[in-house]
């Protein structure tokens, strides 16, 4: 079983890696995820990562629910958050997460970076009262602080790392990763590209703290899988990465 | 394809130590350290295993086997980031010998440095009068071009073309080091540049100079939205190029053969940069 705890839907005609011009049809993902080996993909979209207005998170997130709707036993649900409309953001946790069919929030790409701001702290404490794993983007290391300080403010919380930090910031989040117990990395992006990360993540912290995750579309379903598939770690941690961490997290997420 | 034909145009030897990676790590601000100084700084203290560190040519050799490549182009570490000419010695040094002991897998990548402009002269013709001209020289500015100084790069390159060296791969990782890579293509239009390149702004102007070609080890992420711009705009020019150990060679060879169009499989994956390094010696 491989689950893909980090992905994007695209919107209709963006490119998709090696794939062509995406047409709109969820169908279209869900035939080259399981292509690629993935049997359940958790997306969220990519348009609302990066909103330009409240209305971009949205638009997003109702597309996202409707490929949850489509394709249940596929697809599960990712809700964008932004700490520049906190209101919107936990009325939207409330109607696609608590009272909707999404099962996580993320990838929360815009926060103030190297700063914890109120709130950003708002909607987190809405989402940890929820008990709701969290995936959050960074890059840089300043990313991996404010993670790591959410982290230890608020214990009951999960709080996963995309990219392990990034380019920028892998050495130092895989570090946090290892003071906080409930803070997780996913494989996406940067430990995917560089030999020994993945295995190091492990190494460092236990094959119970590292998830599965391609940011496909942005990059390559196919080659993230055959990635991990190489990856110098015994089939029974590679079986934690590729699905067990993921369902002791969420449990059975399909709504 | 042809496995033969597969180059891969930027593998790097992991000849620094320690201390080396930690200098570095503390004198660059975060966000203006480049993906190789970032990948150093891991290694060298101490997040990576060792057996993860290509110190050898035997383990440049093994990563290029185990992804299926034929060819690559090897520099040293310790000479793009010299901090002396001893460093630019010795780093050369190194290319050279992993070059002899595998001289059917490996081509070298010989690194010059603008601030030891003599010392960068002189070792090119040491290597000319070795016959070692079938790999590009490369102009190192790893470390930002911070104090760039234009004219004693121009210089330089001159003197190298004098010399009979036709290529120079360029570091550049920010947007305003492809103004200067602009320039120097404009003035020295005989000179062939090769720079790491992800589409951001200036892309369109340097994709217009015939004599500039972008390899693939740049791509700090091989997002479609930055990635995809790049084939475009540079099509045959493209070169495939890992990084390697920065970035895994399987994986990018993988998303290259992936992204461009199949018929320039052949012209990105290997026959372009042999054809490439085949017109740079002839001068």
């Amino acid at each position: 079983v491989i689950i893909d705890i980090h992905a994007h839907l695209p919107r209709p005609g963006e490119y998709l890696t090696g794939l062509g011009v995406y047409d709109g049809r969820v169908g279209s993902l869900v035939e080259i995820t399981v292509e690629a080996g993935v049997d359940r993909v958790v997306f969220s979209d990519n348009h609302a990562t990066r909103a330009d207005i409240p209305e971009d998170i949205v638009k997003g997130n109702e597309i996202v629910e409707e490929a949850v709707r489509e394709f249940p036993d596929h697809i599960g649900g990712a809700c964008v958050v932004d700490y520049r409309w906190p209101e919107l953001s936990i009325e939207e946790f409330t109607r696609r997460v608590v009272e909707g069919r999404c099962s996580v929030v993320g990838e929360i790409c815009s926060y103030h970076q190297g700063e914890v701001t109120r709130a950003l702290e708002r909607i987190v404490e809405e989402i940890v009262m929820h008990r709701v794993p969290m995936i959050f983007h960074a890059s840089f290391q300043e990313d991996v602080a404010v993670v790591s300080t959410l982290a230890e403010r608020y214990p009951e919380g999960t709080f996963i790392l995309a990219h392990m930090g990034g380019m920028r910031g892998w050495k130092a989040g895989i570090e946090a990763a290892s003071r906080f117990s409930n803070m997780y990395v996913d494989t996406s992006g940067i430990p995917l590209f560089i030999r020994g990360v993945v295995e190091t993540a492990v190494r460092v912290l236990g094959a119970e703290k590292v998830l599965f995750a391609t940011d496909f579309w942005l990059d390559d379903v196919h080659a993230a899988v055959q990635r991990i598939k190489k990856v110098d770690l015994p089939e029974d941690v590679k079986e934690k990465v590729w699905w067990k961490n993921w369902v002791a997290l969420v449990g059975d997420e399909k709504k | 394809m042809n496995r033969e034909n597969v180059v891969d145009g930027h593998v790097i030897l992991c000849d620094v130590e320690k201390g080396r990676a930690e200098r570095l790590h503390g004198s660059m601000p975060a966000r203006k350290m480049d993906p190789v100084t970032y990948w150093m700084c891991a290694a060298g203290m101490g997040i990576l295993e060792e057996k993860w560190i290509p110190r050898t040519p035997e383990d440049l050799v093994s990563a290029l086997d185990e992804a299926g490549v034929t060819r690559g182009v090897v520099s040293s570490a310790k000479a793009l980031y010299a901090d002396d000419p001893e460093d630019l010695r010795a780093g050369n040094s190194a290319v050279r010998e992993a070059v002899e002991r595998y001289p059917d897998r490996l081509y070298p990548c010989f690194a010059v440095h603008p601030g030891f402009p003599g010392e960068s002269v002189g070792q090119m013709k040491l290597f000319r009068g070795e016959g070692r001209r079938e790999g590009p020289g490369m102009l190192c500015m790893c470390r930002g071009m911070e104090g760039w100084d234009e004219e004693g790069s121009v210089s330089l390159l001159q003197e190298l073309l004098d010399e009979g060296w036709g290529i120079v791969r360029v570091q550049t990782f920010y947007s305003w080091e492809v103004e200067h890579l602009l320039s120097l293509a404009k003035r020295l239009p005989r000179m062939r540049f090769v720079f790491p390149g992800e589409w951001g702004e200036g892309m369109e102007a340097l994709a217009a100079c015939p004599n500039v070609y972008v390899d693939t080890s740049g791509c700090t992420s091989f997002l479609v939205e930055t990635f995809g711009p790049i084939v475009e705009a540079f099509g045959s020019r493209v070169l495939f190029a890992s990084g390697f150990p920065v970035w895994e060679i399987s994986l990018v060879k993988s998303m290259v053969e992936r992204v461009v169009d199949p018929e320039l499989i052949p012209e990105v994956m290997g026959t372009g940069l042999l054809r490439l390094m085949e017109e740079g010696k002839g001068r």
